[in-house]
């Protein structure tokens, strides 16, 4: 997934599944659930062992596990 | 790097309806206190014995956290229960990370399967639901069993109350049901507190995360320590609920509060719902449990598995 012109490329967990979104320079948390189609509501980030707000600036290189709020009850 | 609201420490949620960001300690602080506000309604007594059905998901872990916490406040004697159902890949992880949780917690524990009671485990159960032109959904079998057997037992380790990890999103999504399918009933009988005088066999419910979002859940439980099991219950695609809850949590999002502001409404409506002389229900002629039918569900739902 890419967004148009210069941006940074973050990893991200979900699950299972790994893969790399480029997003642009100075998006947050919530910028990239967006451009993954996910509701900010029904996500929660961590980055590393830190589990980080919607609105955490991304940096280049960032892996980010996301886990789905509505998963296994 | 954004900032706590009430301190200079990191922030690791934004609650969005009041325009918050929180650190993991103020974080703590605002959760227990909506679980409080929930027990507080339990009126509750020192050495009040309180059964926890637990599945193994972030609901349980934060709930079972919670209360660890908060017995000592309130008197409270713990005994956490999980439910095996029987669902192969799926609750292996979630056994683990109960009998993990609890000896973490030192809350004693116990787990009891659907094969030892009812015979058939969910998959088997799935599979001649399937084989007779899928009448009865998984959740709803697993639903029906799962209720039965915390309530009996419960009532068998003379608990005094059963409490179940349903938070906000869970009773805003079955408001929304009840309200489409008119059942203004079960609207009424659905609080924090539920099943008083409703049956003598009836131990009476008690939902501590009434008031905590899904995702406050999760991200507490994180804090505390829960590793996600990274596997998917396999029936979740036939879950009726799915779609209602996208919808009001992309309402959520656009309208944050929405789903506090629903429960709210709920809570208003309930007491004028209520029958003037309580609801009470019947006895199940076959097994014994309470029951609406002359047969429970229960009953009715493992002679059909059995014809």
């Amino acid at each position: 997934m890419e967004c148009d012109g210069p941006g940074i490329t973050i990893k991200v967990l979900m699950g299972n599944r790994k893969f790399e979104v480029k997003v642009r320079e100075g998006a947050v948390l919530e910028d990239l659930l967006k451009a993954l189609r996910l509701n900010p509501v029904e996500i929660v980030g961590m980055r590393g062992n830190e589990v980080v707000p919607e609105d955490e600036p991304l940096r280049e290189g960032d892996i980010i596990r996301l886990f789905w709020t509505v998963a296994g009850g | 790097m954004p900032q706590c609201s009430f301190c200079s420490e990191r922030s690791v949620i934004y609650i969005r309806d009041k325009g918050w960001h929180l650190c993991p300690e103020h974080f703590r602080e605002y959760y227990l206190n909506k679980v409080r506000r929930a027990l507080n309604l339990v009126r509750l007594k020192k050495g009040t014995f309180m059964v926890l059905g637990l599945s193994g998901g972030k609901d349980s872990f934060a709930m079972l956290s919670a209360l660890a916490k908060l017995k000592g406040e309130y008197g409270l004697e713990l005994m956490a229960l999980m439910i095996d159902e029987g669902i192969s890949g799926y609750v292996e992880p979630r056994l683990r990370v109960f009998k993990e949780a609890s000896d973490a917690f030192e809350i004693p524990s116990e787990i009891v399967s659907f094969r030892d009671h009812f015979g058939y485990r969910l998959d088997e159960m799935v599979r001649i639901s399937m084989s007779k032109g899928f009448t009865y959904k998984p959740c709803t079998i697993c639903g029906v069993f799962k209720r039965y057997l915390l309530n009996r037992l419960a009532r068998e380790y003379r608990a005094d109350y059963l409490a179940t990890g349903h938070n906000m999103d869970d009773e805003v999504q079955v408001f929304l049901m009840n309200l489409l399918k008119g059942n203004l009933t079960n609207i009424s009988r659905d609080w924090v507190v539920s099943g008083v005088r409703l049956h003598e066999k009836f131990v009476v419910r008690v939902k501590p995360l009434y008031y905590c979002e899904e995702k406050e859940d999760l991200v507490y439980a994180l804090l505390e320590g829960f590793k996600p099991p990274e596997v998917e219950c396999p029936y979740l695609l036939y879950s009726f609920r799915g779609g209602l809850r996208r919808m009001i949590n992309a309402l959520e999002y656009l309208r944050p509060g929405t789903k506090r502001r629903m429960l709210a409404l709920k809570d208003a409506l309930r007491p004028n719902l209520m029958p003037e002389e309580g609801v009470s229900i019947g006895t199940c002629k076959e097994c014994g449990e309470p029951s609406s039918d002359e047969v429970c569900k229960t009953c009715q739902l493992l002679n059909w598995l059995k014809r």
